[in-house]
């Protein structure tokens, strides 16, 4: 049994209709933070400023069902938002984000769904899929144009791809595939194999997660297996090769790291090591700048917003307590708001502020 | 500072607040709305055909769901087994001023009585706009013309409602020879007293006379029947009761003098929160209500099912949303059945999660998580290590639940439907080690989610959970393995049924119906048609209230799932634990 933690609900509710009421129609409304419960089936919104919950949706498909909304991404115009539902039938969900109308929803031909990733110009979405119970059989990364929510690809990469994240160009998309220890270099073009690179020297290393710098030369991978994310440079970057390790940076994180982000500057990196409870924030170089304990169990995703200076991070929470978001100062390493939200709570994009 | 979940009514009543405080001055679109390119479409002798869908709104919508119904007489009677399919089912979206191609195609059962037939279309999009399209088609008799005289011989009996009668029919050519296989249209009058299958079997829905008319061509033959009440009475009593409001119940069972319940999802209390991650052990024996004698957490947000093998000496229970992502199994000893001991948690090729399970002797048969996953077949003749021994997959959609039987394993497949498996029976040479499947029936509306076989009588009892259409439960006859056919229906308006238990010896069927609580269904003699309408409920119990949503964290009544043991009906119940009554006859 678990306590949980803040104030009485109904005060805060009431002191939000208040707010709402009396200052929202003169403050400039700033960001708001998309969350996904992966638990009880629903995208959280709340004030990027503030962490307090001011929205939320329901994906629950099959309500006496876990339909777990996994990731979340948000269009390069803010005008949309993608979410992806990994069980059940897996599918990708299609949100206007003024008045976050469902405007579109594609069942997947996938056997699972983690991650959305979005293309520079937001025309494609990437979803892997994370088939962690395929005893290592290849499985795919679908391709959807966002514009009619068609599938126009999904070759088979190999086993459990988990994250497929678009370089800042939109030419390639790096895939982890977390079983078979592998990154692998697609061209967004045609979705033919640009590289492979093995980590088969490194057994057990399960790459996760992607984020790349945004000069496009190097792309962060975090290996869920060894407390790290390294650095690769991307593929026909200077004659520089993925598997080439003299350009591999290796940065020690915490144990268990799941998503990473890099600041919009390119400054800071930032890392959720899941099961040891903490963040890593270091410079680009991978100099280590803070370690930062998170209060709720499972640290999972992270996004950065306009300002580099600030990140949020989600939390899971477990099997006794509820998950979270934090925002964290990158610059100090202060926490500057904690809110209890969701369960199983894994995905977090940042929407810009409304319009008008 | 920190922050928590609040009230989401507040939050709506702050955003309505907001929106009528902060005018808008831009011009509204208009909003999406869904046309069919016709209101009705005739298909006349055709068995497919082509309608388009169209946005003539300002703005997009989507997804889009295309729902077809059911294939209706032209007296109103649904005819079982006959489908209107439309595809696809669902299109993702649909931009202003953009159409869709829906395709319709007509999967017709036996040979329909000639006539008219009608079906309907529905597309949703959301709450923001509905269409709806009226399909037609005819089905034509050759031997009409040669058909000079008709007779049928109905039985010297009034049949009960529900009781399934056949109709003797002769029909004759001018000559006076018999006409085999002559097409004959059957109506009742009134249309609402019952309904003629297309073999000549009727089924009584109301108490009172009706005529029987059977018609080939020209001619006609006329008779008249009585059908009188299933005169059935019964009614439910609580008489005992396990309370868990600490956490949501899940799946039961009992064995012995011993109960076993799991959890499920998250259960607030003010400030407090509970996951499904226990196990909660009853002693059921005496009289009265019964206390939790121990419980058993694991490492799950969900334990959806547990099973106790026969002989009483293990059990297994299902892991779901882990902390550490391995899900799987635990396996428990049950030497002292009021205090499981845990012998080992098996998880290999069980990461997904796993929501169902049955034991069968040295083989446990789980249901893992997801689309592509499919069955795992465990040895488990040493439980301390378990191996995968058999796997199988529909190729589309996911499991849901498995019920094995006779050595054959029946799969309740979602969107695939019911599929039959040998398992050891040897229809089709099957094991646990190499499952080889037998038929398969994918004409149950989807969201097939479990079954029950019932050997005796050559029915398996399928329950489909759909929460919004709501599900029903659809009767499977498999007298012929190879050929599963469904001939019959069972629907409670308002909400989807979900798990049943079969008592064999008295052909009572009983299914736990969410808020609609507990329902016992005569099931004995045929099955055929809507057997909602046939008087076939002998009672029905909405032993705690509830405003129809199965409320959860309340009060409310909402039924998980029964199970017969030792003369009651006990029944696990999301929001209060256990409940058992009393048996309506």
């Amino acid at each position: 049994m678990t306590l949980r933690q803040g104030k009485a609900a109904g005060h805060i509710g009431a002191a939000l209709v208040l707010a709402l009421v009396s200052g929202a129609c003169g403050d400039a409304p700033g960001e708001r933070l998309l969350v996904t419960s992966g638990f009880t089936d629903q995208i959280f919104v709340l004030d990027a400023r503030t962490g307090e919950v001011i929205d939320s949706l329901s994906l629950d498909r099959r309500p006496g069902e876990r339909d777990e909304p996994h990731a979340v991404a948000v269009s390069p115009d803010g005008a949309h938002f993608y979410a992806t539902l990994s069980h059940g039938e897996p599918s990708l969900w299609k949100y206007e984000t003024e008045g976050l109308r469902l405007v579109g929803r594609l069942t997947l031909p996938t056997n699972g769904a983690s991650r959305v990733r979005l293309s520079p110009d937001g025309s494609l979405a990437a979803v892997p899929d994370y088939w962690l119970s395929g005893g290592g059989q290849p499985s795919r990364v679908a391709f959807v144009r966002t514009e009619d929510m068609t599938l126009v690809a999904s070759p088979e990469l190999c086993a459990a791809p988990h994250d497929a994240s678009f370089s800042p160009d939109g030419s390639q998309v790096a895939v982890t595939c977390t079983l078979s220890d592998e990154l692998v270099l697609l061209s967004a073009e045609d979705f033919q194999e640009i590289e492979r690179y093995s980590m088969s020297n490194e057994p057990g290393a399960r790459p996760l997660n992607t984020a790349w710098m945004p000069d496009g030369r190097q792309v962060l991978v975090t290996l869920m297996g060894r407390g790290s994310y390294w650095g690769l440079p991307a593929a026909n970057s200077e004659g520089a090769r993925p598997g080439d390790p003299r350009y591999v940076l290796r940065v020690e994180t915490g144990e268990g790291p799941a998503q990473i982000a890099v600041s919009p500057d390119g400054s800071s990196v930032v890392v959720a090591n899941r099961r040891a409870g903490s963040v890593t924030v270091t410079e680009a170089s991978g100099a280590r700048r803070h370690q930062i304990q998170v209060s709720g169990a499972h640290p999972h995703g992270v996004a950065f917003g306009s300002d580099a200076g600030v990140v949020y991070v989600t939390y899971e929470g477990d099997t006794q307590s509820f998950g979270g978001v934090v925002a964290i100062d990158v610059r100090t390493g202060a926490v500057l708001w904690d809110t209890e939200v969701g369960s199983f709570t894994l995905g977090v994009a940042v929407l810009p502020p409304p319009r008008g | 500072m920190a922050h928590r979940l609040f009230d989401s009514k507040l939050v709506a009543l702050g955003a309505v607040i907001l929106s009528t405080s902060c005018g808008g001055t831009s011009e509204p679109e208009l909003p999406p709305r869904l046309e069919f390119s016709a209101a009705v479409v005739d298909l006349g002798l055709l068995r497919d055909g082509q309608v388009e869908l169209r946005n003539t709104g300002g703005r997009s919508i989507g997804p889009i769901e295309v729902v077809s119904g059911a294939i209706q007489d032209s007296g109103g009677s649904t005819v079982p087994g006959s489908v209107l399919a439309a595809d696809p089912t669902e299109i993702p979206t649909l931009n202003a001023g953009e159409a869709s191609t829906v395709s319709l195609s007509l999967s017709l059962q036996g040979s329909l009585n000639p006539g008219e037939y009608d079906a309907a279309v529905t597309a949703r999009g959301g709450l923001e706009s509905t269409a709806f399209l009226a399909v037609r088609f005819t089905v034509l008799n050759e031997a009409e013309e040669a058909a000079a005289s008709i007779q049928m011989s109905v039985p010297n009996v009034d049949p009960r409602t529900g009781d399934v009668i056949a109709i003797p029919i002769e029909v004759r050519d001018d000559a006076g020879a018999l006409l085999q296989g002559a097409p004959v249209a059957w109506s009742v009058e009134p249309a609402i007293a019952g309904y003629v299958g297309s073999s000549g079997q009727f089924v009584g829905y109301s108490v009172g006379p009706a005529q029987l008319i059977a018609r080939v061509g020209t001619v006609a033959d006329t008779a008249a029947i009585n059908v009188v009440s299933r005169n059935l009475t019964g009614s439910f009593t609580v008489v005992r009761r396990g309370r868990e409001t600490a956490r949501h119940s899940s799946d039961l069972w009992l064995h012995g003098n011993v109960a076993y319940s799991g959890t499920w999802g998250a259960r607030t209390d003010g400030e407090l929160v509970n996951f499904g991650n226990t196990l909660n052990v009853w002693d059921v024996s005496g009289a009265g209500n019964v206390s939790k004698v121990s419980s058993l957490e694991i490492d799950a947000r969900v334990v959806n099912d547990v099973k106790v093998r026969a002989d009483g000496e293990l059990a297994i229970i299902t892991h779901e949303g882990s902390n550490d992502g391995l899900n799987g199994i635990t396996i428990l000893d049950l030497e002292d059945p009021s205090n499981p001991v845990v012998v080992g948690r098996f998880s290999s090729e069980l990461e997904a999660g796993v929501h169902n399970v049955w034991i069968e002797g040295d083989y446990a048969y789980l249901v893992v998580d997801g689309v592509g996953n499919g069955l795992r077949i465990l040895d488990i003749s040493d439980p301390a290590l378990p191996t995968v021994v058999g796997r199988y997959w529909a190729g589309s959609s996911f499991l849901h639940d498995v019920y094995v039987r006779d050595g054959l394993a029946f799969l309740s497949h979602w969107s695939a439907g019911l599929v039959i498996l040998d398992v050891g029976n040897g229809v089709a040479g099957g094991s646990p080690d190499n499952p080889v499947e037998v038929s398969r029936l994918e004409d149950l509306s989807g969201q097939t989610h479990n079954a029950w076989y019932w050997p005796e009588a050559g029915y398996v009892f399928v329950g489909e959970e759909d929460f919004a259409a709501p599900g029903i439960i659809h009767v499977v006859d498999l007298r012929n393995l190879f050929e599963p056919r469904e001939v019959a229906t069972y629907r409670v308006p308002g909400q989807t049924p979900h798990n049943v238990w079969l008592d064999e010896d008295t052909g009572t069927l009983y299914v736990a119906w969410y808020a609609n609580g507990i329902r016992a269904i005569d099931v004995t003699g045929d099955l055929l048609g809507e057997l909602d309408r046939q008087g076939r409920e002998i009672a029905g119990s909405v032993y705690n209230g509830g405003v129809g949503s199965c409320n959860r964290g309340s009060g409310d009544t909402c039924s998980w799932g029964p199970q017969l043991h030792q003369g009651l009906i006990w029944v696990s119940d999301m929001n209060e634990g256990l409940i058992a009554l009393e048996l309506p006859r």
